[in-house]
């Protein structure tokens, strides 16, 4: 009854349309690449009058300069440098983030003794930390690598805590009372329950991976798109160190649409919904 | 009949909370038996010690005083199978509902094809059939509380528990699924204990009704159902044992909830 009704509660107005189209609504990628384009258009047109461009470059400038670092072969080589700084630490910091949450939650008593030292670790500023880090390990590799696992590992090792602890405790109790053992427990019901908020902490991580790399290249050293950014800044040239910016931020970029892939397919049982309120409140 | 040890035996039990200042009583010397394939239903006041009782039944809580043994074997070392179900909607949500019922037969290590067959036709029994590959987010709040009870049961356990597992369901999904257990545990003959703060399920479903008292928790009222099954849950109502026993009943209920200093249960 209800089905036919609400059929043909539709179906006039499904008649009534065509004669009077609809205003067509242009896809809303479309609708971005415009944006884009006028306000590359707006700055290429009219900024260069009044600001001096040795301040703001214009896009043609950057983009030149883009080009020019790519076929000179500079872009590869310190993109391939901050790349392996990244994921070296970005590595290390999240795996050794992921076994330190898992083990303390196992062990109340030391995650209780530990608890002081480690908020005021991670209440450090490590960026701050960064110049003794070259003191200590140098201006290659290794000093990058562990700036980037101080800024991860804390990130991730809270939320993976935090994923923990937020549990549905009903989930455990039923899951014992079929008579589970504690670490099928914490194998199928714990560690899949905590996954969203450690799949949280390894998105929200990410970036931090990539300025700390950036920062730690900024700070001391020969190579990578910190290093380029900051030679071109020293030498006025704007237009360069725009160029390194965008090629950060197009990393950062795609670290994150295919983190966020990755993310959708481990969490493929939370409600759409849950996922897209948790991106709208930024947590 | 052949075994008559009962199969739960709470002799005496205490259940005392440490609470800040001062102690919290939820349960007092509550003695109670039951019959294998016995079906009891509880109901009582909110806060009346009722989800006490079920946990420590269910061995997640330890009582204070008193002992509880599974068919004359303390509790402790008892290894009686256990059903359970809660109010709250616990399937777990990254698994489809057919991997939710086969999570208990996997852990016992039972082989994929067993456990699938097993599971897919309990579901089948409660009208599940075609919503094994659905996740609990895709299936309606009825559907999933099937779900939560073919997980309980498809173990084969000796006891299943029950707490209030159809007070978040709408009228006419509560009568459907209420009908389908009263089914399923006659036919996989369970021994069930109920809570609930809805007197006519107690008596609908229940072969003996517990009226508990206000905190703390003892045993005012059990009383023998004795209607026959299979019982026409439709029309329970008109019989006039059933008249007969609620109206005895929500009295007995009715001077605790006053007790307990909330409104009287009109239902």
């Amino acid at each position: 009854m209800t089905v036919v009704n609400e059929s043909s509660r539709r179906s006039p107005r499904r008649v009534a349309e065509p004669p009077r189209r609809r205003p067509r609504h242009l896809p809303v990628a479309v609708l971005r690449l415009i944006l884009l384009v006028a306000v590359l258009a707006v700055w290429q047109l009219f900024l260069g009058r009044f600001v001096d461009p040795l301040y703001l470059p214009t896009p043609a400038a950057i983009w030149q300069s883009v080009a020019g670092s790519v076929q000179g072969g500079e872009l590869w080589h310190n993109l391939s440098v901050t790349m392996v700084e990244t994921f070296l630490g970005f590595a290390i910091g999240a795996v050794g983030a992921l076994v330190a949450g898992l083990s303390l939650t196992r062990a109340p008593r030391v995650a209780d003794v530990l608890d002081p030292f480690l908020v005021a670790l991670n209440a450090t500023p490590r960026v701050a930390l960064a110049p003794l880090f070259v003191v200590w390990f140098g201006i290659g590799l290794l000093s990058k690598v562990i700036l980037v696992i101080t800024l991860v590992f804390f990130i991730v090792f809270y939320n993976t805590l935090q994923g923990l602890r937020s549990v549905n405790r009903d989930y455990i109790r039923v899951a014992r009372v079929m008579g589970s053992s504690e670490a099928q427990i914490f194998r199928k019901v714990t560690l899949p329950g905590a996954m969203p908020l450690i799949i949280l902490g390894i998105k929200l991580a990410l970036p931090y991976a990539l300025i700390g790399a950036v920062i730690g290249e900024f700070i001391a050293s020969s190579s990578g798109l910190g290093y380029q950014i900051k030679l071109s800044s020293n030498t006025y040239d704007t237009a360069g160190t725009m160029a390194g910016i965008l090629i950060l931020m197009l990393v950062a970029v795609l670290l994150n649409v295919v983190l966020e892939r990755i993310a959708r397919r481990v969490l493929f049982w939370q409600p759409n919904d849950v996922k897209d309120n948790r991106q709208a409140k930024g947590i | 009949m052949i075994n008559d040890t009962p199969i739960i035996e709470l002799a005496d039990v205490d259940q005392i909370y440490a609470g800040r200042g001062t102690n919290v009583e939820a349960l007092r010397g509550f003695t109670l038996d039951l019959r294998d394939g016995e079906v009891l239903t509880i109901v009582g006041p909110s806060g009346c010690g009722k989800s006490t009782l079920l946990n420590i039944l269910a061995r997640l809580e330890r009582p204070s005083r008193g002992t509880l043994s599974f068919r004359g074997v303390n509790a402790d070392n008892s290894d009686v199978e256990i059903g359970y179900v809660t109010q709250s909607d616990t399937l777990f949500p990254w698994r489809t509902l057919l991997g939710n019922v086969e999570y208990p037969l996997e852990i016992r290590g039972v082989s994929k094809d067993v456990r699938r067959e097993r599971a897919v036709s309990l579901l089948e029994r409660v009208g599940l059939k075609g919503f094994e590959n659905h996740l609990p987010s895709e299936l309606s709040g009825g559907m999933r509380q099937r779900g939560n009870i073919v997980r309980a049961l498809v173990y084969d356990p000796d006891i299943v528990l029950m707490d209030e597992p159809f007070g978040a369901l709408d009228a006419q999904t509560r009568l459907v699924l209420q009908d389908q257990l009263q089914r399923l545990c006659a036919e996989e003959r369970k021994t069930v204990v109920f809570i609930t703060h809805d007197l006519q399920e107690a008596i609908a479903l229940g072969d003996r009704v517990v009226v508990m008292t206000a905190r703390p928790g003892r045993i005012k009222v059990v009383r023998t159902v004795g209607l026959e099954r299979p019982r026409d849950l439709n029309r329970i109502h008109e019989v006039p044992r059933f008249q007969e026993l609620l109206s005895e009943l929500l009295e007995a209920l009715r001077e605790e909830v006053t007790l307990a200093g909330h409104g009287p249960a009109g239902r």
